[in-house]
């Protein structure tokens, strides 16, 4: 689904990632680890088109990715959940969950969707009229993810979702990855908690000084 | 450094050039022309001041020039003064001018400042009509420039050479402020309010005094203004003449040393002097000046041709770990009985919300309490509480015996209370060493000197590196020294390990530990990362729902049920 080959990137002639090989099927939730400022956030910020590739390719179902815009992007289903639980905060959960969608006219689709969402988070039920700055932190996270998976991305990217969160939270946020990557999703995650993401990746990649290495 | 450098290189060329070279050559028509330039310019830098530097959006300071104008012409006319006291009378007037517009400041910022500063401007000249007793109203009042117009050498004036002069102070003064202790604390104060505080700064103290102070130099420049026009008006001083100080800055280049003279360049120079037959459309002009560079170069042009040039430079990327930041040593203090910080029933409410619900709890010297809890239990709040930025709604902080309830978070840093962010505060103007550096500026306490080696060789790795370069995790580090060079002997730590790779926190456990144990600092750790709280703290508080449901030492709460549902159970994939 994704096909990432001799991927270069950085900031100016600063060289971030150098010849990044990738391949990520439908499907599979891959771990991404390494220390800060290995270029794991620039990889993810460069599939998603907002940092653009000095040399490479990106192949998204067949269709090249690098030069192309970040809204564009999206639209063709790869998203990206930055880290620090982004979400519109004097909007209505609610609302937000619809922005989520919005690049989307299907309603029908979007109600499907929306249901099985809360099925997922029955808090976001429960408070979708509250503004989503009420929501605690951990809360915030869950709206950020089931803001993305209203979009029905096919390829989901998230950076760091525990950052900032009670430990005893991010299992739920690994089940409901996984929950989401069972439908079919393809998932690639950067997170320092490796203890605790380990037991759902389906592969485990190893970054540093911008090149992927082989994980022992 | 290097390109603010080249830019008041050029600025000082550019202003020595078209200030003298008319004169020289005999040019009355642009010897006015750029004498008046100069004056701009100067107001244009001040007004560069206020909105990068200090961070405060004002769109009147062509009133307070008109101030420094019309109270220098009254000095001159009235009182008989020369230029040199009129110069002195107009900084004095402009800046009790500049104190109206600091006294908002206090209250409301960004843009709603703006709009108080607009209408003070809006209605400059209608004073000048309303006191016609003493402005002659429309007519406005006549000043020969005098002795000041004659050449006195080589064709010089005295006029042009004042205004180059001042000019070139101007820019010179700028790229001294930037590089200054006070100039840093501008900025500080400016980017982050709260982090000035938490530096001992009191923001609202230095915004005011930045107005009163770029107000009286405006002033200053403004005075120079009758005797080169050879009278004053209030058509002279209309909002116009506010927004093209305000624009010059913008168009120039926001923050650029050299932005302040292009943007005058382009916005006053262009319409007024090399489109002169088009004078009936030169608001047009103007504005169709300002609307293409802004669309063409949304950095200003200074800023964008900047990023042209310093795109064909590698940058450097700075690292800094947790283990390479410098202990200093423990500071020889009187012992004092009774714990460092102490709070009795404290409680707080946010409208129906407890955040904090009668929190009774001693912190004691030299130790490492790790403060853990759900998201939204009430940590954060308790650290806000101590620190001043919320005040308790019921209960009472003592620090070190020392009640705390009516003092300033500026007053509290000042008792040798530093603090971290959630969110790291890490200002993007400054060099990398310079966010370090505004700790150990800030002095909070008297600091045992840090050992010279370890610190010097940080500040040669991170004193040119553009902090944008440094990953998020190490941001964090950034702020943790910080805080401990300003001296403080308590460091309440916010989420320092949130993310961190385990290497990273590995080193992060072992600089905390040798900041208890060598320098003998008393740190509270708000932490989610329970292995880390659990393998170095002394004593662990667990709060939910605003409360303290359990503390004790970390073997004693770990069976603790509170604490328990706060680990993260292994799945079993």
């Amino acid at each position: 689904m994704l096909e990432v080959r001799k991927l270069d990137a950085g900031y100016g002639l600063l060289p971030v990632l150098r010849g990044i090989d990738l391949d990520i099927r439908p499907g599979e939730i891959t771990l991404l680890v390494g220390a800060n400022g290995a270029g794991k956030s620039t990889l993810l910020r460069t599939i998603a088109g907002f940092l653009k590739p000095t040399a490479g390719t990106i192949l998204f179902d067949g269709t090249e990715l690098a030069g192309r815009k970040p809204d564009d992007i999206a639209r063709s289903g790869a998203r990206l959940v930055l880290d620090g639980h982004r979400v519109f905060r004097d909007l209505s959960v609610w609302d937000n969950l619809r922005l989520g969608a919005a690049a989307r006219r299907d309603r029908a689709a979007f109600d499907a969707l929306a249901a099985d969402v809360i099925d997922l988070f029955p808090i976001l039920g429960e408070k979708r009229k509250l503004p989503a700055g009420s929501l605690s932190g951990g809360q915030q996270q869950m709206l950020a993810l089931a803001q993305a998976f209203l979009g029905g991305p096919k390829l989901l990217m998230c950076d760091e979702p525990s950052l900032g969160l009670a430990q005893s939270l991010l299992p739920a946020i690994f089940e409901a990855l996984r929950a989401w990557a069972a439908r079919g999703t393809a998932i690639l995650v950067v997170e320092q908690h490796v203890d605790i993401a380990r037991p759902y990746a389906s592969k485990i990649l190893h970054m540093d000084r911008g090149m992927l290495q082989p994980t022992p | 450094m290097r390109a603010e450098n080249l830019q008041a290189g050029a600025a000082l060329a550019l202003i020595l050039a078209t200030g003298l070279i008319p004169d020289l050559a005999g040019s009355d028509y642009w010897s006015y022309s750029f004498q008046f330039a100069n004056l701009l310019i100067v107001a244009a830098v001040l007004q560069s001041v206020l909105m990068h530097d200090a961070d405060q959006i004002s769109f009147g300071q062509g009133a307070i020039f008109g101030v420094g104008a019309y109270v220098s012409a009254l000095a001159m006319t009235k009182l008989g003064l020369p230029l040199p006291l009129a110069v002195i009378c107009a900084a004095a007037g402009a800046g009790l001018a500049g104190l109206l517009y600091a006294i908002p400041a206090l209250r409301v910022q960004g843009y709603y400042l703006g709009f108080v500063t607009l209408s003070l401007a809006a209605v400059f000249p209608e004073l000048l009509f309303a006191m016609d007793a003493y402005t002659n109203g429309i007519n406005g009042i006549s000043t020969p420039a005098g002795a000041w117009k004659q050449p006195l050498l080589l064709g010089l004036s005295p006029l042009s050479l004042f205004t180059t002069a001042l000019a070139c102070a101007a820019i010179v003064g700028h790229v001294l402020l930037r590089r200054s202790v006070v100039g840093r604390k501008i900025r500080v104060a400016g980017a982050s309010p709260e982090s000035a505080q938490t530096l001992g700064i009191r923001p609202g103290l230095v915004r005011s005094a930045v107005f009163v102070v770029t107000s009286a130099c405006t002033g200053a420049a403004g005075a120079l203004y009758p005797p080169i026009v050879g009278f004053v008006s209030p058509a002279a001083f209309h909002l116009e003449l506010s927004i093209l100080l305000f624009l010059a800055v913008v168009v120039g280049g926001r923050g650029q040393i050299l932005g302040p003279v292009a943007g005058i360049y382009l916005l006053y120079l262009l319409p007024n002097v090399l489109l002169v037959d088009l004078i009936d459309y030169r608001l047009l002009a103007y504005g169709l000046v300002a609307l293409g560079v802004m669309l063409l170069m949304p950095d200003g042009l200074v800023g964008t041709v900047g990023q042209w040039l310093s795109k064909r430079r590698v940058a450097a990327v700075a690292h800094l770990s947790p283990d390479e930041l410098p202990i200093p040593p423990a500071a020889r203090r009187a012992d004092i009985a009774g714990p460092e910080i102490s709070i009795r029933g404290g409680t707080k409410t946010f409208g129906a919300v407890v955040a904090l619900d009668q929190v009774d709890l001693d912190i004691e010297r030299g130790a490492i309490i790790g403060l853990v809890g759900a998201n939204g239990s009430g940590k954060t709040s308790l650290i806000n509480a101590i620190t001043g930025f919320n005040k308790l709604s019921g209960g009472s902080i003592a620090i070190r015996g020392r009640a705390t309830d009516r003092m300033s978070p500026a007053g509290i840093a000042r008792l040798g209370i530093g603090r971290t962010f959630q969110t790291p505060r890490i200002f993007d103007h400054l060099t990398a060493w310079e966010n370090i550096q505004i700790g150990a500026e800030a002095r909070l306490r008297p600091l045992a000197a840090i050992p010279e080696g370890p610190l010097a060789r940080l500040r040669d790795r991170l004193a040119g590196s553009d902090v944008r370069t440094i990953p998020h995790g190490q941001r964090r580090s950034i702020e943790v020294l910080r805080a401990v060079l300003t001296g403080a002997e308590v460091l309440l730590l916010d989420e320092p390990a949130a993310g961190l790779s385990p290497e990273e926190r590995q080193q992060l456990a072992t600089l905390l530990l040798r900041l208890r144990d060598e320098a003998g600092k008393t740190i509270l750790l708000v932490e989610h990362d329970l292995d880390l709280v659990w393998r170095i703290a002394d004593r662990i508080v667990v709060m939910e729902r605003g409360r303290i449901v359990a503390q004790g030492a970390p073997a004693d709460v770990a069976d603790d049920p509170a604490v328990r549902q706060l680990f993260a159970v292994p799945a079993h994939a």
